[in-house]
């Protein structure tokens, strides 16, 4: 296995409230050059789980192991791509895609080769010396997956990079992601909260429950690749959908009682 | 009206047409517009001060200011003067910045820095500085020290105000994303934290100006033989009202000078924060 999560817990302390559960327990199993999905309702803790398995946040017990070693430092290179985008103002996109290569001490040319490689990747050719506030929300997220792409990381993981997009672009940005994900072979960790994209985009797709969250499901996703908007209409697609919705619901029940 | 009375009509109102046209193509000048309230005071001044209403030590015209101050910086009378003012706050002000920017980003960046050392500084910041001045003069004597120390004290406490909240206001997400792509704490604060803290640090440098050049003539004032200062307090005692008015100019420049160098600096660093305003958006 190339990712395994297990027995995953985490409890923020909070001294108002009390001790708050995030997640009760996550178990999670990804394979090499994967695309996952994890669906779940907002607030479930999804982008703490993603923060955990990028070394950001501690567990507060069980463990995440990469290709079997337990490893809970930021070396094993996990690539991020926020909701937020979290682009660097204060650079262009050049500045912020060649970043990572920076912090590697990949010397200037090299990392400039780098640095356009992806630019060109995500179709942001053209607005290398453009800063963030320059560019429209689709383009800052292209910036972000190019960054996160440029340091080479062994895992992506999206925390609900499409939320801020309308439609019609956010199916556009999943085409793209899919083209991406097969010319680079990466392992995708996604983060979603909308169902049709989860099973678009997925090999699997782990459905979460509500907080404190664990995984309540996990459905393989048989839709023949390379996949095109089309997909949507197929008897495969509507079937896993509805499947998936009913899951969903009963969890956002749950959170309402 | 005919064909033939219009065209006379025009050859007729040409001239004044066309005054009327470059005046208001002068006022879509914004460069020119600028000009019109400063030299318009100019001229009202030696209007008023010519008129005889006024005794002309009390307010002297502007040329006779202008006279004077070429010629003070021609003979080389002011030049010692200019000279020392400027080194004091060259120095009082770069070591006063420099110490509260460093300070800034430790008590902004660690909770232990700012436990130790917030409460003397908040203390002190509370302080009107000119009231330290006596207290330097005992504990440094009256020389360079004590007038350096002065001039230090405004940039440093409005500097590090400063930093501090700019240090403490940068975006979480940003320094997550910097961990993601391998940075470590030294990058994190050369490529995140302080470009990000950047206007903020720079609004309190400016500050920092305006306060330090008020402290520096206070010094020269109370404790010194030479310096901008002393001498705008010279004048007074000889009723040279237009020999003041000139050194209180050159002090201006100075601040003037200083804030337009910083604000230069901010723009060749800053290159990311251009073009992004408010009417913009």
């Amino acid at each position: 296995m190339f990712l395994e999560i297990r027995k995953l817990r985490k409890v923020f302390e909070d001294l108002k409230r009390g001790n708050i559960p995030v997640l009760g327990g996550v178990d999670l199993a990804v394979k090499k050059k994967e695309f996952v999905s994890i669906l779940g309702p907002s607030g479930c803790g999804k982008t703490t789980l993603l923060q955990i398995i990028a070394g950001l946040e501690q567990p507060t017990s069980g463990e995440i192991l990469f290709e079997g070693k337990n490893n809970n430092s930021l070396d094993k290179k996990c690539g991020i791509v926020f909701q937020e985008y979290a682009l660097f103002p204060w650079k262009t996109v050049q500045g912020n895609v060649e970043f990572g290569p920076k912090m590697r001490g990949v010397s200037k040319k090299e990392r400039r080769e780098i640095a356009q490689a992806y630019i060109e990747l995500v179709g942001l050719t053209g607005f290398e010396n453009h800063y963030p506030h320059e560019l429209s929300g689709g383009m800052k997220q292209r910036a972000a997956i190019a960054r996160a792409l440029a340091n080479d990381p062994d895992i992506l993981l999206m925390d609900e990079p499409f939320a801020a997009v309308d439609p019609q672009l956010r199916e556009i940005l999943q085409q793209e992601l899919l083209k991406i994900w097969q010319q680079t072979g990466k392992t995708i960790l996604f983060v979603t909260h909308n169902i049709d994209e989860a099973i678009f985009l997925a090999d699997r797709v782990a459905v979460m429950t509500a907080r404190p969250a664990r995984v309540k499901d996990v459905v393989q996703v048989d839709l023949p690749r390379p996949r095109q908007k089309e997909i949507r209409v197929n008897p495969g697609f509507y079937e896993l959908e509805g499947y998936l919705r009913k899951i969903v619901w009963e969890e956002a029940e749950s959170l309402r009682e | 009206m005919d064909k033939m009375s219009e065209i006379t009509f025009q050859e007729e109102y040409k001239p004044r047409l066309k005054l009327l046209h470059s005046t208001s193509n002068l006022l879509a000048n914004r460069k020119i517009r600028k000009l019109i309230s400063p030299i318009g005071i100019i001229i009202l001044w030696e209007i008023i001060s010519r008129s005889g209403h006024v005794a002309l030590y009390i307010l002297p015209t502007p040329s006779t200011i202008g006279y004077t101050l070429f010629h003070l910086l021609i003979s080389g009378e002011l030049l010692p003067h200019i000279y020392i003012s400027l080194i004091r706050s060259l120095i009082g002000f770069a070591l006063g910045s420099i110490l509260g920017i460093i300070l800034g980003i430790g008590i902004g960046w660690s909770k232990f820095v700012e436990d130790i050392v917030d409460v003397p500084v908040q203390l002190l910041r509370a302080v009107p500085k000119s009231a330290l001045i006596p207290l330097i003069i005992i504990w440094l004597g009256l020389g360079e020290t004590s007038k350096i120390f002065m001039v230090a004290l405004p940039p440093f406490f409005l500097t590090l105000i400063n930093t501090i909240s700019g240090v403490k206001g940068v975006d979480l997400i940003m320094i997550k994303a910097a961990r993601s792509l391998g940075a470590s704490d030294r990058k994190i604060l050369k490529e995140i934290v302080i470009p990000s803290a950047g206007p903020i640090i720079f609004a309190g440098l400016r500050n920092g100006i305006v306060v330090s050049m008020v402290l520096l003539v206070i010094a020269e004032m109370i404790a010194a033989d030479r310096g901008l200062g002393y001498f705008i307090l010279e004048t007074q005692r000889f009723w040279l009202t237009e020999r003041m008015f000139a050194g209180i100019m050159i002090i201006s420049f100075i601040g003037f000078a200083f804030d337009w160098t910083v604000l230069f600096a901010e723009k060749k660093i800053i290159k990311w924060h251009r073009g992004k305003t408010i009417e913009t958006v």
